[in-house]
């Protein structure tokens, strides 16, 4: 311990200090701001690390990771458009929470998940990295398709009380991903002869269309919006009361998350919703259903996706296997300050590796009080008339989304999905399965097609030699199976 | 940073010179030059380009600005240039794998050669022949002695699905009389294909040289899939001289240069290729870029650039069209 402290005075200093704690800033904007997101953040600081040193400048770009994770939450909850795509599992219950008059402790609740699961991701982080990474490695794309294919399992359950529309809207998003190349045989599928469908549906302009463009137009039908019955102490009584009545939802969704993030290529998303998925299998009595305002699904995705950040930074350091987008990035920036990440990091450069795990730690922990002077400040535009905030939020859109690609194309696609959204949600068809799909489709067939190809002609011969697969395509079965067995044998609620 | 007092004497003699020549200058160049380019900021030739153009610009007298436009494997960039005026202020990056390789693949793309005159050849990266650390062969002759011994289809990473490096290792492995199992991997050579050997998915794959270094002790080169050595590693074999020529010279590697738009005038071009080529071939840049990256950058004159697009374009087709028809 007088060693770690050591480490702290000596490495990070007031500088790397300075900078983490305006990363976690700007990481919680950029992630409030739909369309903008964590990882557009991490690009645009990217420039102002060059002349930083290795710890300072990844205090920044860790800060805007640790912080993007966290601020789209803010923004499902008080305005009703998920900031980030992770945000969008939080939304299922957060949202309801905060038209109930239960806003604050919502996203107090958010704000102690992701605290929490950064926390528990940061001290796996410094237990075990190097022991861990050796899992990425069992992932293959076999292990990878069966995961993914786990996380497809959770789109029945997510759509109320017809899973026929929530399979509907995961085959919807499933259908969408194909739109492009053949991510195997480069052969396009659905793109009309256009260069620009070539490289797919962007995932900005589908979620923020989807989410963002769909809540202007009901908001302009009717107007809702988040209100307060406790404020101050007694909604932040309500959310820390959390930690010691829901300990275990809080435990279970980090490791989740931790898992998740370090199984390459699968990322935040996943993990919000699979671990939203799990805490369905136990509802406490008193609660309210999920979907309609049950704390135990804000705090299982929100902790899910905080903790995937720590996970997904071990194979990236330990191994330069870099698991999601952001950490591609990150990777990009250590390796401009001459730190080659590799299983060598932890002998050449370990100042420079202790240093950036206790970065991490201390920029979990300060997400708690940065996250909540944030909401403070959030509250407080929400006393703005509702047209102005709405205003604001589809110029934010579409600046937004226009500054990821600078393509004017996105533009039109956002307005698509935004119609397509809105007649979904007039129709009453749930927006999350969708996502869902769109998100884990690409993962799911571009390792399920590498499978076949690998295994030569025998797909059932090759998986009988990889027991991960195996156990996942288990869990895959159970997935399905209890909820028609509980639906026929336990007694109806 | 440390400035060498050339450095600054250099500086100041350019700017001395570009300041005393402006009147001479004013019609062209008299705002800033963007140069769009394919790949993220962070990649190293993103940063190796950077450098390029802080250089040009001192050349020049006017700032010149990086515009990353990534996606599609480059195609977004030389589609997003060919709408820009052909005045000179636009360059692009033009890299094999979009402007010969995509372009075969998916003749609708809206560009092709003719849409461009080079400026200059900048980089040419070579490919290696990759496996895991534990893997028992120990070079390309060894690798291929093995590949025939176990007497099975070998799975062969060859990075993306439509890529040069997958037609040039598909190439290599015609000429050693292997048989492989083409696997391709979304995010390009430095990616998944490495998880892939790691993980015992693949039994070797394309991959690139400075690979070593992130994965040093998981992984090994077995030497390059070229005609000859290269100052990047003198000491990996190529695999000519291992006894399985490729043949295709420099066709055999990832180039990427700088292309301006056709119409463009032709005292701007020549302007352009003049300021790019001085830097190109001179000390500082040298000075500035080391290692890896430096060694990766190869000017070719406007003229070889030209014949270098030609070549690849034709010895590239019926490669194409066998990847087509296979159909993975």
């Amino acid at each position: 311990m007088t060693e770690l402290f050591q480490i702290a005075t000596d490495l990070i200093g007031w500088s790397a200090l300075l900078s983490l704690i305006v990363g976690l800033s700007i990481g919680i904007i950029v992630g409030a701001l739909p369309g903008v997101g964590p990882l557009l953040g991490v690009i645009m600081a990217i420039p102002f690390t060059f002349y930083a040193e290795p710890v300072t400048a990844m205090a920044l770009l860790i800060g805007i990771y640790q912080g993007g994770s966290y601020g789209g939450a803010v923004a499902a909850t008080m305005i009703g458009i998920p900031g980030t795509p992770m945000a969008a599992a939080t939304m299922l219950d957060a949202r309801p929470m905060a038209l109930a008059g239960r806003a604050s402790e919502a996203v107090t609740l958010s704000t102690i998940g992701s605290a929490f699961g950064g926390v528990i991701s940061a001290l796996v982080l410094i237990a075990v990295a190097p022991e861990l990474a050796a899992i990425a490695l069992r992932f293959g794309p076999a292990e990878t398709a069966a995961f993914a294919l786990l996380g497809l399992t959770a789109l029945g359950a997510l759509s109320g009380n017809v899973p026929m529309k929530g399979w509907a809207m995961g085959f919807l998003g499933l259908f969408i991903a194909t739109i492009g190349l053949d991510p195997v045989s480069g052969v396009q599928r659905f793109t009309f002869g256009s260069p620009y469908l070539d490289a797919g549906i962007a995932l900005v302009p589908f979620l923020v269309g989807l989410f963002s463009i769909s809540e202007v137009l009901m908001q302009v039908e009717t107007p809702v919006r988040a209100s307060d019955n406790d404020t101050g102490a007694a909604a932040s009584a309500k959310a820390f009361g959390s930690l010691l009545a829901r300990p275990f939802n809080y435990i279970r969704s980090s490791l989740m998350g931790v898992f998740v993030g370090i199984i390459p290529g699968i990322g935040g998303v996943t993990a919000s919703f699979l671990s939203y998925r799990l805490a369905m299998s136990f509802p406490k009595k008193d609660d309210p259903d999920f979907g309609e305002g049950n704390p135990d699904g804000v705090i299982a995705s929100e902790t899910a996706n905080s903790a995937v950040t720590g996970g997904a930074l071990i194979p990236m350091m330990a191994l330069s296997i870099p698991g999601d987008p952001i950490v591609a990035v990150l990777m990009g920036g250590l390796m401009l300050q001459g730190v080659q990440p590799g299983p060598q990091l932890f002998l050449q450069n370990a100042d420079v590796a202790q240093g950036i795990f206790l970065i991490f730690l201390i920029g979990a922990v300060l997400l708690l009080p940065l996250g909540l002077m944030f909401m403070r400040g959030v509250v407080r535009i929400l006393k703005l008339p509702q047209w102005s905030i709405m205003a604001g939020v589809l110029m934010i859109s579409l600046i937004g989304t226009y500054s990821v690609s600078r393509q004017i194309n996105d533009l039109w696609l956002l307005l698509v999905f935004g119609l397509l959204g809105y007649v979904l949600r007039k129709a009453n068809y749930p927006l999350a399965p969708l996502v869902i799909g769109f998100v884990l489709g690409p993962i799911f067939e571009s390792n399920f097609r590498r499978s076949v190809l690998v295994s030569q002609g025998d797909l059932l011969a090759y998986i009988q030699t990889r027991p991960i697969t195996m156990a996942v395509l288990c869990a895959v079965a159970l997935f399905i199976a209890l909820p028609l067995l509980r639906q026929l044998i336990g007694p109806k609620r | 940073m440390n400035i060498h007092p050339k450095t600054i004497l250099c500086v100041a003699a350019v700017t001395i010179a570009a300041l005393s020549a402006a009147p001479a200058f004013a019609e062209w160049p008299e705002k800033p030059i963007t140069i769009i380019y394919p790949w993220p900021a962070a990649d190293p030739t993103s940063v190796a380009i950077r450098t390029i153009g802080e250089l040009v610009s001192e050349e020049l007298g006017q700032p010149v600005v990086i515009n990353n436009v990534t996606g599609a494997g480059g195609t977004k960039a030389l589609a997003t240039a060919i709408s820009a005026e052909a005045d000179g202020y636009t360059l692009v990056s033009n890299w094999v794998a979009a402007q010969v390789g995509a372009k075969l693949f998916n003749p609708d793309l809206p560009y092709s050669n003719d849409n461009f005159v080079p400026v200059a050849g900048i980089f040419a990266i070579p490919f290696t022949l990759t496996v895991a650390a534990d893997h028992p062969a120990n070079d390309i002759a060894e690798f291929v002695d093995w590949a025939k011994a176990e007497g099975r289809t070998l799975n062969f990473g060859v990075c993306a699905p439509q890529s040069v490096p997958r037609l040039i290792g598909e190439q290599f492995m015609t000429v050693a009389e292997v048989s492989y199992n083409p696997i391709p991997f979304n995010g390009g050579c430095g990616g998944d294909n490495v998880t892939g050997l790691l993980n015992g998915t693949l039994d070797a794959s394309v991959a690139v040289v400075p690979l070593i270094n992130a994965f040093a002790g998981q992984i090994k080169h077995l030497g390059l899939i070229t005609d000859e050595r290269h100052p990047i590693d003198p000491e990996l074999p190529s695999a000519a001289e291992q006894g399985y020529p490729v043949g295709w010279g420099d066709n055999a590697f990832g180039w990427g240069g700088l292309a301006a738009l056709s119409g463009t005038p032709d005292d701007v071009v020549e302007k352009l290729q003049a300021a790019f080529g001085a830097v190109l071939t001179g000390d500082a840049l040298a000075e500035k870029l080391e290692g890896n990256v430096g060694a990766m950058i190869k000017y070719v004159s406007p003229e070889d650039s030209q014949k270098l697009w030609d070549e690849s374009a034709v010895l590239l087709a019926p490669h194409v069209e066998n990847v087509l028809k296979s159909g993975n």
